[in-house]
């Protein structure tokens, strides 16, 4: 048999080896000194690697990452209030902007047609046309709109962020 | 206690269970975290963030792998991150000098002999700190947390023949160096 290789070692030291060959390579060790030469030196490394005391976190690590959950004490739901409140407010911010920005007058008359009834249809295509002369060019919206970010930003900034930012022990 | 019992628990508000899972994880994650960053002030804040994003996610985990595998993977994620934002090379691989050092097998003191000492030990943990990262990440998960192919493959998503692979890569070339550098050292004389 030829001298068996570094894989063929390392597999039989990790026991991955059928029982059959693990007997063929424990014969051909008892005849080998060269091998049994290369399985001791793998053997020795095997004994460095496994007597690894590993590493220690600070005493009360556990304790203190629980200090920084989240204080209402459950796990975070992708849909939570805060954060169906803050699409809701991102949706009307992107709507109020885009009213702002974009003239719809073209749009509500290309639909006023297919309204129900002619009174309820002209009566809402009034109203939304009034709405959009009202909008257009106001520039209180724009500040509201404006306002609001900074807002998002604040709570975003002092009340989200401290809840996950890291302390030291 | 069962770790699906201590999931429910947790979902639930109760913290003393996620207590529970930090106790029975953070040696594993200690081990990823303090073998793939080398920074000592940076790696108790990276097991913290990994603990807080293990409770962010947990109601996603459907169980589909170990939790200790889905923990792991959390861990070894993070530190990527971290190691990007360092820009530390991830994937450098064995250099082909550190892969011909010659094998000194007329040396007369073998590894075995060797390991026993305090000095020789620290020497293989220097050499394994030397390794590429996932070449040590591999190595200490298999050995400290005697963690299988397919668990380390799935968290680190590599098949597992090339976990396989880097292990023993790894550790012919901790052989090779240990006994190196043991000649070079005078203690063969």
């Amino acid at each position: 048999m030829k001298h068996l290789t570094d894989e063929e070692i390392q597999n039989y030291l990790d026991g991955n080896l059928s029982r059959d060959i693990a007997l063929l390579t424990e014969r051909h060790l008892e005849t080998c000194p060269l091998c049994r030469e290369a399985v001791k030196q793998y053997q020795g490394v095997y004994a460095g690697l496994d007597q690894d005391k590993g590493f220690d976190l600070s005493r009360g690590f556990s304790k203190s990452v629980v200090k920084m959950l989240p204080a209402e004490g459950e796990a975070k739901s992708p849909f939570d209030l805060l954060n169906i409140f803050l699409t809701i407010l991102g949706v009307i911010v992107a709507a109020g902007v885009t009213i702002y920005y974009v003239d719809l007058r073209p749009l509500g008359s290309a639909f006023s047609h297919i309204l129900p009834g002619p009174q309820l249809g002209s009566g809402v295509v009034a109203f939304v046309e009034d709405l959009l002369v009202g909008l257009n060019g106001n520039l209180g919206l724009l500040i509201l709109g404006v306002l609001t970010l900074v807002i998002i930003g604040g709570l975003d900034r002092f009340l989200l962020q401290p809840r996950h930012r890291r302390v030291r022990f | 206690m069962d770790s699906r019992l201590l999931v429910k628990k947790t979902l639930a508000g109760n913290k003393k269970a996620f207590e529970s899972i930090i106790e029975g994880h953070q040696r594993l994650v200690s081990h990823i975290v303090f073998r793939m960053i080398q920074n000592a002030s940076d790696q108790e804040d990276v097991c913290q963030e990994v603990f807080l994003k293990v409770y962010q996610n947990l109601r996603g985990f459907q169980f589909e792998a170990k939790l200790s595998t889905w923990i792991a993977r959390i861990a070894y994620n993070t530190c990527l991150n971290y190691l990007e934002k360092k820009q530390v090379a991830l994937f450098d691989d064995l250099t082909p000098q550190e892969n011909s050092l010659e094998t000194v097998s007329d040396c007369s003191v073998r590894p075995d002999e060797i390991v026993e000492g305090r000095e020789v030990f620290s020497l293989l943990q220097n050499e394994i700190e030397k390794m590429p990262i996932h070449y040590r990440t591999i190595v200490t998960l298999y050995h400290l947390d005697q963690m299988s192919y397919k668990e380390i493959g799935e968290m680190m998503e590599l098949p597992e023949g090339t976990v396989k692979s880097y292990l023993f890569r790894a550790r012919k070339l901790l052989k090779e160096r240990l006994l190196t550098k043991y000649q070079r050292e005078d203690l063969c004389h």
